[in-house]
């Protein structure tokens, strides 16, 4: 049995057959050695599609779309669910709106795609103008800013895997010392204007 | 399927390399779930999570690359020029270029310590994507021997029991 394979530096189909996990094939557009490990699912056909019945009389309508056929309810808001709309997750069939409120209270990590990093933002405010040099005026503003993101960020922070705290620590010692630094240029600059006058 | 569990284990089965762990915010990292393998990919400010359940993986194929000859060539040169600066024998040329021989010399070392790179794709039925942690033959072979019984034994489970899907 043919299969549909890739190669993995070209992208352009190699012709392998199902015989033997592990093969070494050669791809015929750019002449690389492909080491292909396949696994059973390669031979399973996909699905067919799903039939949509039309609701008749009596018959249930999805809240989505009243001429469909409910199949389900929702197990998050009880929403009568056709089969285009009832999406199974684990054990239960829920509808997009759910889906995506599950998502935005991160209640189950299973769904969450992504997360905002703090702590690198925090980091950055602080390095990016200071190195930059050319732009070190702008850690007047953004090292109270990185600051404010460390403390109120420090606990609130969500990621799926546990994140060291390390960078808020440099980025909260690295702000600090910029305000210092800028209170003493300050105070330098207003002091030895008062002298002149 | 996705899975329903709140807080799960993952062990770790690459950080995406020294030299990428230097960098903050750019950043791959391949963990292994009890059901599913999570790519993590970190893009300075933001951090994405892809998972690919066991279940749905059709195939891992991986290609040899020359990109480690090329860095090392780079980091090689980079080390020679820094070490020439030494050459002019002024304190700060001698401070300059030896910080910059240091870290490429030590880039260099690391480029080749780790070995031959590779490209590595995983397929599944909808997509294929490029699993970047798993890019240095050493690290794939090492990852496979994890993760190959994983996937084999959870597909034969799954498609000797065919559950709902998505």
């Amino acid at each position: 049995m043919a299969i549909r394979l890739n190669c993995p530096r070209c992208s352009e189909p190699i012709p392998a057959t199902s015989a033997g996990n592990a093969q070494m094939l050669r791809c015929p557009a750019c002449s690389a050695t492909v080491e292909a490990v396949l696994f059973p699912a390669m031979l399973i056909e996909p699905p067919a599609r799903t039939k949509i019945q039309i609701a008749r009389g009596s018959e249930a309508g999805c809240y989505f779309h009243a001429r469909y056929r409910a199949v389900t309810p929702c197990a998050g808001c009880g929403r009568f669910l056709c089969e285009l709309c009832s999406v199974n997750v684990g054990a239960r069939f829920l509808c997009a709106e759910c889906i995506s409120n599950l998502r935005k209270q991160r209640s189950e990590s299973g769904l969450v795609h992504h997360a905002a990093l703090f702590d690198n933002t925090a980091l950055f405010l602080v390095i990016g103008p200071t190195i930059s040099l050319f732009f070190s005026i702008f850690t007047l503003l953004s090292a109270p800013a990185a600051l404010f993101l460390s403390f109120y960020y420090w606990s609130r922070q969500w990621t799926l895997l546990r994140r060291s705290r390390v960078r808020f620590a440099i980025a909260i010692m690295s702000s600090i010392m910029l305000l210092l630094g800028w209170a003493v240029v300050i105070y330098t600059i207003i002091t030895s204007k008062n002298n002149v006058f | 399927m996705y899975s329903e569990l709140g807080a799960m284990a993952y062990t770790k089965i690459s950080n995406g390399g020294v030299l990428m762990s230097i960098l903050p915010g750019l950043r791959t990292k391949l963990y292994l779930g009890t059901d599913h393998l999570l790519l993590i990919e970190q893009f300075i400010l933001v951090e994405r999570y892809k998972r690919f359940y066991f279940r749905d993986i059709q195939a891992i194929t991986r290609a040899n690359s020359a990109r480690w000859v090329v860095f090392s060539a780079i980091w090689g040169v980079c080390a020679l020029v820094s070490a020439l600066i030494l050459l002019f024998h002024h304190p700060v040329a001698v401070a300059i270029g030896s910080i910059f021989a240091l870290l490429f010399g030590f880039a260099f070392v690391q480029t080749v310590v780790q070995g031959p790179t590779c490209v590595v794709r995983l397929q599944t039925a909808a997509q294929s994507y490029r699993i970047a942690p798993l890019e240095r033959v050493r690290i794939f072979r090492k990852g496979m021997e994890a993760i190959e019984p994983l996937i084999r034994n959870a597909q034969e489970t799954s498609f000797a029991n065919p559950g709902p899907t998505l």
